[in-house]
């Protein structure tokens, strides 16, 4: 049924399940995961579920809530995104008017709050009262990724409904039934998926990622050679992904990681398991504190982007001065050794 | 017709009188409020206070309610209004039953304003209250306005507070409640009297939940309410909703693995299985585990201070003979942790915990929890390598075995090979061949040395003296000394020779310090003395010479300008 949309989420199916069956819904849920695992779907899939007329515990797919639901044309599950960046208070107050006319045409006002950590500061406060006691008849869903970037006043006025990351069998598994692969090409795209399998369909369904995937790399792999001028070469080529540079440094992360547990000789599950032998290569001119290190200042630069409004350019030019820094003092140490 | 009709005008005001929702399951948080002072789960100073000033009828005309989430703000404002405007009131034991009670029971209050300072931000709201405000109370003897997230006021609307807040007409009581006092105006909280609701403890929850529980008719064992009030985190509207949660996954019984199912916690068994694997130091084994742990969905940062949790019971059951009541587990979990507590030293388990409170703090802000974690874990596990205190203590120890070894041999070594030299102590230190310096001859120095250091021992160790200069940040002194080579040891006197003489000049203005770092390493106290050593300047200089004309970059200079070398200078 239309749960069935939802991969791998069968902890947090199940208890919405529940929920909707011994009619407990509570009047605020908040789903907390990844990105990519399948959050927005659920809560979309949940308030159909939930003004369904013929299911009590899922949505049919045939009754007219659902359809209209499905055509985007359901008058009484209204959906709020960011507008622009963030969610701002002015769309907070609307729902605040609205959500006091009784639903229209079904049982339950049903909100849904995608992206809730873009809620500016004014708008999350702004929601607190009205989330601790909403009218009988309505029911407000917020989504977020990651609970530190949200009010803890929030958070507690909501259940918590807790999504995972995917095992990478099961992603697998659903890829190989949905599009022919080869088995090498699956596996690869599981891996950099990382649990996500929003991730994993993009990854098949835009091939050009792929071929970024290998442009990245091979700016990864410059890194350990640079030196003042080449660095803003690089960092050139690198603002050339401005509008996906966190996915980008994601790459950088998954490499070194790869390198550290090389290091550690441990050759299974390695992300860029199509680069295994270069990995090794590689593993050779480290030691296992300067990846640690690296891995910290990549870290670092890409929580200054997600939060900050920084420079990007200044931001990687920084991180690549950084990095080719300490590949120099390295070198250094290791001819004085 | 008209008879048909009726039902339907019946149904009809049913259903907008709000009958027809009247079944609705409605939230245990909101279902359990508490209806008077005695319910008010912990806050004791609170409650007696506001108690005495009802009793005593020093009703203050305006409170500050501050705490973090989920504390009762909000309750204790409310019970306080109906304790006010009760009919029999004021009392300390509001009715319930009475008009003005159950209105602001049923959310339908006639003398209690609540506004929402969060999303009534402006001048404007301010300026109707003031307006409002003259208007006695319809009913009762009090009419109390209730301002909610205060803090999100604007600073206008602050101001223009002021003046009401400061006097209003005798019926008026403000409560303003907010979790971020830090933010309001100094004049605004010196008009106010300041309330503090602190974090609830684990017992107070859990005494809560169990009456909840109760009454609701739901089994949970101990260990399930325990696991849910330490999860709370010191907020009642958590640990209710996580109950709520609970029963709707698994009924009317709540167990501890229901819990952790609910709340994605790692299971105690696990915990003690990666403690023993880091305490083994099996990188591999870890790896997995971890993998497993986030392929199972499980909340890695609960998970992390889980783990910390975990290393402080250790920490516990370890250093403290009484720790009963420190420790909120059952007798036979405590012989497994004493089990395990024996294989390890509480300072090894104090660093434990510094790390994993340092991993904590990185998965707060990334994207990437599962390249933390892994990182993590293979810190703890590599931990004795970390440049901490105790690192440092455990290596310092190390490395003085290893000095006294050293010296050891070198008594015996120099006993058998130079038996003529008797004297090897710093003290008889001063005679023997004070002509024979000129020439740098190695055995000729080993033979005069006089001290317990022979120059062969000095130039080995030169790089220790380096390291130690750089680490010190000494840099420059550092950077003049690289280029220079002990040549000479003799008669408690070095000799260093440089190769520019810029350097010797300037390593001669801190040769005390030069002499300190000397003695600090060797313990030895010797005179630095300074060389140029370019004494034989043809030598060396055709010798440069060669050099440069061997060198690949100017073979290939003269071989693309197809010249000759001339002349080569040195440029200094």
């Amino acid at each position: 049924m239309s749960f069935d949309k939802v991969i791998g989420q069968d902890l947090a199916i199940t208890i919405l399940k529940k929920q909707l069956k011994g009619d407990r819904l509570s009047h605020a849920y908040l789903f907390l995961g990844e990105q990519g695992v399948g959050k927005d779907i659920a809560a979309f899939e949940f308030a159909k579920a939930i003004n369904c007329q013929e299911e009590s515990a899922d949505a049919c797919e045939q009754c007219i809530s659902c359809r209209k639901a499905d055509n985007q044309n359901h008058p009484d599950i209204i959906e709020i995104k960011p507008d622009g960046k963030w969610i701002k208070i002015d769309q907070i107050r609307a729902l605040q008017r609205e959500i006091l006319y009784k639903p229209y045409e079904s049982r339950w006002k049903i909100y849904i709050i995608y992206q809730a950590e873009q809620l500016n500061l004014e708008a999350a406060n702004s929601l607190l009262k009205i989330l601790e006691e909403p009218p009988q008849y309505a029911i407000i869903i917020l989504t977020i990724n990651n609970a530190e970037n949200i009010l803890p006043t929030i958070l507690s006025r909501c259940q918590l409904i807790r999504f995972r990351l995917l095992p990478d069998q099961l992603i697998k598994e659903q890829l190989n039934s949905d599009y022919e692969l080869s088995p090498e090409k699956s596996q690869l795209i599981t891996s950099l998926a990382a649990g996500r399998y929003k991730d994993a369909v993009q990854l098949i369904e835009d091939e050009e990622k792929l071929a970024e995937r290998e442009d990245i790399l091979k700016l990864v792999l410059a890194i350990k050679e640079l030196d003042q001028v080449t660095v803003f070469e690089v960092a050139e080529k690198l603002l050339e992904y401005k509008e996906q540079i966190n996915q980008v440094l994601d790459l950088f992360l998954l490499w070194y990681r790869d390198l550290l547990l090389v290091k550690l000789t441990q050759i299974e599950g390695l992300v860029n398991a199509d680069y295994k032998e270069q990995l090794i290569k590689e593993a050779k001119g480290y030691k296992v504190e300067e990846i640690e290190e690296i891995i910290k200042i990549i870290q670092n630069t890409n929580n200054v982007i997600k939060k900050y409004n920084v420079n990007l350019q200044l931001t990687i030019e920084v991180m690549l001065l950084k990095l080719s820094r300490l590949g120099r003092q390295n070198r250094w140490q290791k001819q004085l050794e | 017709m008209r008879m048909d009709a009726r039902p339907f005008i019946l149904l009809y005001l049913e259903y907008f009188s709000g009958g027809y929702y009247k079944m609705t399951y409605v939230s245990l948080y909101r279902k359990w409020r508490p209806d008077n002072f005695a319910d008010i789960a912990g806050q004791q100073t609170v409650v007696k206070t506001l108690k005495n000033a009802i009793q005593l009828d020093r009703i203050a005309h305006a409170y500050l309610f501050c705490g973090p989430r989920g504390t009762g703000k909000t309750s204790t404002a409310k019970i306080l209004t109906k304790a006010l405007n009760c009919h029999d009131g004021p009392t300390v034991t509001p009715c319930n039953q009475c008009e003005p009670c159950l209105n602001i029971k049923g959310n339908n209050p006639v003398d209690m304003i609540e506004i929402d300072a969060a999303s009534n931000r402006g001048i404007d709201k301010i300026r109707e209250i003031r307006e409002k405000i003259r208007s006695a109370p319809l009913k009762g003897n009090y009419k109390v306005y209730i301002i909610d997230e205060v803090h999100m006021l604007t600073t206008e609307a602050f101001n223009a507070l002021l003046k009401t807040l400061e006097e209003p007409p005798d019926y008026v009581i403000f409560i303003l409640a907010t979790t971020e006092p830090h933010k309001l105006l100094p004049t605004i909280l010196s008009r106010c009297q300041r309330f503090d609701f602190t974090r609830l403890s684990i017992a107070d929850i859990k005494d809560r939940l169990d009456y909840i529980c109760k009454q609701e008719g739901i089994k949970a064992d101990n260990e399930a309410i325990s696991l849910i009030a330490r999860n709370a985190d010191g907020g009642m509207r958590d640990a209710i909703s996580i109950l709520d949660q609970s029963i709707s996954y698994s009924g009317n019984k709540i167990t501890a693995s229901d819990l952790e199912a609910v709340l994605g916690l790692v299971s105690n068994q696990v915990l003690f299985k990666l403690t023993e694997i880091i305490f083994a130091g099996e990188i591999e084994k870890a790896l997995d585990l971890v993998n497993q742990i986030v392929n199972q969905g499980k909340d890695i940062k609960r998970f992390i201070s889980d783990l910390v949790y975990h290393f402080r019971n250790l920490l516990l059951v370890k250093e403290c003979k009484e720790n009963e009541r420190l420790l909120d587990i059952t007798t036979e979990q405590r012989e497994v942790l004493i089990e395990q507590a024996n294989e390890i030293e509480a300072s090894q388990l104090l660093q434990l915990i510094e790390i994993a409170n340092e991993i904590e703090a990185d998965l707060k802000q990334t994207t990437q929890p599962r390249i933390i974690l892994e990182m993590g874990v293979i810190k703890l596990i590599k931990f004795e390598e970390n440049k901490s205190l105790i690192g440092i203590l455990d290596r310092i120890s190390r490395l003085e075995e290893q000095i006294d070894n050293k010296s050891k041999r070198e008594v015996t070594s120099k006993k058998t090979d130079q038996p003529q030299v008797s004297n090897l102590t710093e003290t008889s230190a001063t005679n023997k061949q004070p002509n024979n310096d000129n020439k740098s001859n190695p055995e000729e120095e080993k033979k005069s040395t006089t001290t317990s250091l022979t120059l062969s021992e000095f130039k080995d160790n030169w790089e220790d003296i380096l390291d130690y200069l750089k680490n010190k940040k000494r840099m420059r002194l550092q950077a003049l000394l690289r280029d220079a080579t002990p040549s000479k040891l003799e008669n408690n006197k070095l000799t260093i020779a440089f190769e520019h003489e810029f350097h010797k000049d300037s390593v001669e203005q801190e040769k005390e310090v030069l002499t300190k770092v000397i003695k600090k390493i060797f313990g030895v106290d010797l005179q630095v003395n300074c060389i140029f050593s370019r004494n034989k300047p043809n030598g060396t200089k055709k010798n440069n010479k060669e050099k440069v004309l061997q060198h690949q970059l100017v073979q290939q200079a003269v071989e693309i300008f197809n010249g000759d070398v001339v002349q080569v200078e040195s440029v200094d």
